[in-house]
């Protein structure tokens, strides 16, 4: 990471212009998901509910998210009395500047990654440890008892869930031995059998739980549990610094569906490599596309459960990250330190 | 060099936080400069090549420790707090001989070795992660294992000093709950 921030500032202006453009690349596609992750949310949820979902603005309601962002940027934002007014425009932005730093370090496909840097994983996890800071700074710069209350939660939960799925991580670092995202992608190189879902199977299933509960997702959306705090951290909000928010948590939630097809799902790599005829069959398409078809996957479960389970209330939440994910991760951990000892193939061979 | 200035930068935030958490009087403002503090040094550490500590600190420091003082500082009745003032002229002449106590014995230490130019790990090697990780469980295992045992004191400890008895204590029982069937708590009765 040294040299590469060496080679940015010792280099020509132009590399930095350069570096400018590429994350452009990025975050212009990243916007848009978001705007139809949202459209697709309320779709997916409705037909589960047997509702048809937006179909007015544009032909089957395509124009709906741009509809809703005009609507909220046109929409004042009200300043509520005795707020801290300065950290009460800054906590948005605090939100969603970490879930968009973090897509720097990932690799779309071989060598395509704004950042290839070794600490991949540190770096991300570093960054998304940042994100609870905007939802803290929201709830009490609001000064209103529902922002707190739901701050608080929010905190306590990603607090909870960050252990589990740090842990989750270890297993996925002494699988591939590196913390290079890039490195950890071709260590599962080969057809679907090979990817590290199967032999890490319980840290998936930590990493997707707490990836939700780190995202404030349903059913782990106490933090804004309507029924009870109103919105919870972001009753107070309106306008832009909502649209801000809710920006930041779809593109979390994008986020945490790329991370999981990576680290278990083999990234960029094609499910069929090596098998015998399907391998050609498929040889045309991209890996990147490999890579947004598993997304997309990931994010559809996300919708799935929203629809499908009820909220968890506080105690059953730390209950579950403390006492059934935490151990889980303790105990794999030690029996993956066994497959690697003992070399159990396909996944662990020299 | 750019990179000089950066560190400039990332240097003066660094102080510049540091005077504010102690200058400021709301303790979750307090707090909130401290967290800029350690990001500033974070980068200040990257800079030096230290990439894995300047992550190791955003995520423990930054991710864990000051989201509990936040936590904790939130629930604290702001305006008891704020009415408490602080008299800076009374304490100037200890805090100052205390300053300039530490200083010195910093200067004792690092009187003899050279800074410049002298990186802890070879960088050209081997990563960061593995060269530290090669230290640890090798050179300084020992250590390592005795810090760790340290820590588990310390949770045991408070563990210790939080734990109440189960006597007459409402909780709920998870068992129970789980295995609670429609029949339980749902009658039918015919109309």
């Amino acid at each position: 990471m040294y040299d590469i921030l060496s080679n940015f500032f010792t280099g020509d202006l132009l590399h930095v212009v350069w570096i400018g453009f590429l994350s452009g690349c990025i975050i212009i596609p990243l916007l848009l998901s978001v705007a139809y992750l949202s459209y697709a949310e309320r779709k997916v949820i409705g037909y589960i509910q047997g509702r048809i979902g937006p179909n007015r603005v544009g032909i089957y309601g395509l124009l709906q998210p741009f509809a809703d962002l005009f609507k909220l940027v046109g929409k004042e934002i009200i300043n509520p009395t005795r707020s801290n007014t300065f950290l009460f425009i800054v906590a948005p932005v605090l939100t969603l500047a970490p879930a968009i730093i973090a897509w720097a370090v990932i690799p779309f496909d071989l060598g395509m990654a704004l950042a290839d840097i070794n600490a991949g994983v540190l770096f991300i996890f570093a960054m998304s440890s940042f994100g609870v800071y905007g939802v803290l700074i929201a709830g009490w710069a609001s000064n209103s008892k529902y922002a707190l209350l739901g701050a608080m939660r929010s905190a306590a939960q990603t607090i909870s869930y960050e252990i589990a799925m740090g842990f989750s991580l270890v297993g996925v670092l002494m699988a591939s031995g590196s913390m290079n995202l890039q490195k950890i992608v071709l260590a599962q190189d080969g057809c679907l059998i090979n990817w590290f879902v199967w032999p890490l199977m319980p840290l998936f299933l930590v990493f997707w739980i707490a990836g939700i509960a780190e995202t404030n997702r349903a059913p782990f959306d106490v933090a804004e549990g309507e029924s009870e705090i109103v919105a919870g951290f972001h009753v107070e909000y309106s306008g832009t610094a909502f649209a801000v928010f809710f920006l930041a948590e779809y593109a979390n939630m994008i986020l945490i569906g790329v991370l999981t097809s990576i680290f278990f799902l083999g990234g960029w790599l094609s499910p069929f490599k090596g098998l015998p005829i399907l391998e050609d069959l498929f040889i045309f398409v991209p890996g990147t596309i490999w890579l947004f078809v598993k997304t997309g996957l990931f994010l559809f479960v996300y919708l799935w459960i929203r629809a499908t389970f009820p909220r968890y209330r506080y105690d059953q939440i730390m209950r579950l990250g403390w006492k059934v994910l935490i151990p889980t991760t303790l105990v794999w951990i030690i029996v993956l330190g066994f497959m690697i000892k003992f070399e159990i193939s396909p996944w662990f061979r020299v | 060099m750019l990179l000089n200035y950066l560190f400039f930068i990332f240097a003066s935030i660094t102080v510049g936080c540091s005077l504010m958490m102690i200058l400021t009087k709301n303790p979750v403002k307090c707090a909130l400069f401290l967290v800029v503090t350690f990001i500033s040094s974070a980068g200040v550490w990257l800079l030096a090549g230290a990439e894995f500590l300047a992550l190791v600190l955003i995520l423990v420091y930054v991710g864990a420790v000051m989201t509990m003082f936040l936590f904790v500082v939130m629930m604290i009745n702001i305006d008891q707090v704020e009415s408490f003032k602080p008299k800076i002229w009374r304490y100037f002449l200890v805090s100052m001989t205390m300053i300039g106590g530490i200083a010195y014995c910093m200067y004792l230490a690092i009187k003899e070795t050279q800074l410049v130019g002298r990186t802890v790990l070879d960088r050209e090697v081997i990563d960061n992660v593995s060269a530290i990780g090669m230290k640890l469980y090798t050179e300084f295992g020992y250590s390592f294992v005795i810090s760790g045992i340290l820590l588990l004191t310390a949770i045991v400890a408070s563990i210790a000093l939080v734990y109440r008895a189960p006597q007459n204590r409402k909780v709920q029982n998870v068992k129970e709950q789980m295995q609670t069937k429609k029949s339980d708590r749902l009658k039918l009765i015919d109309l």
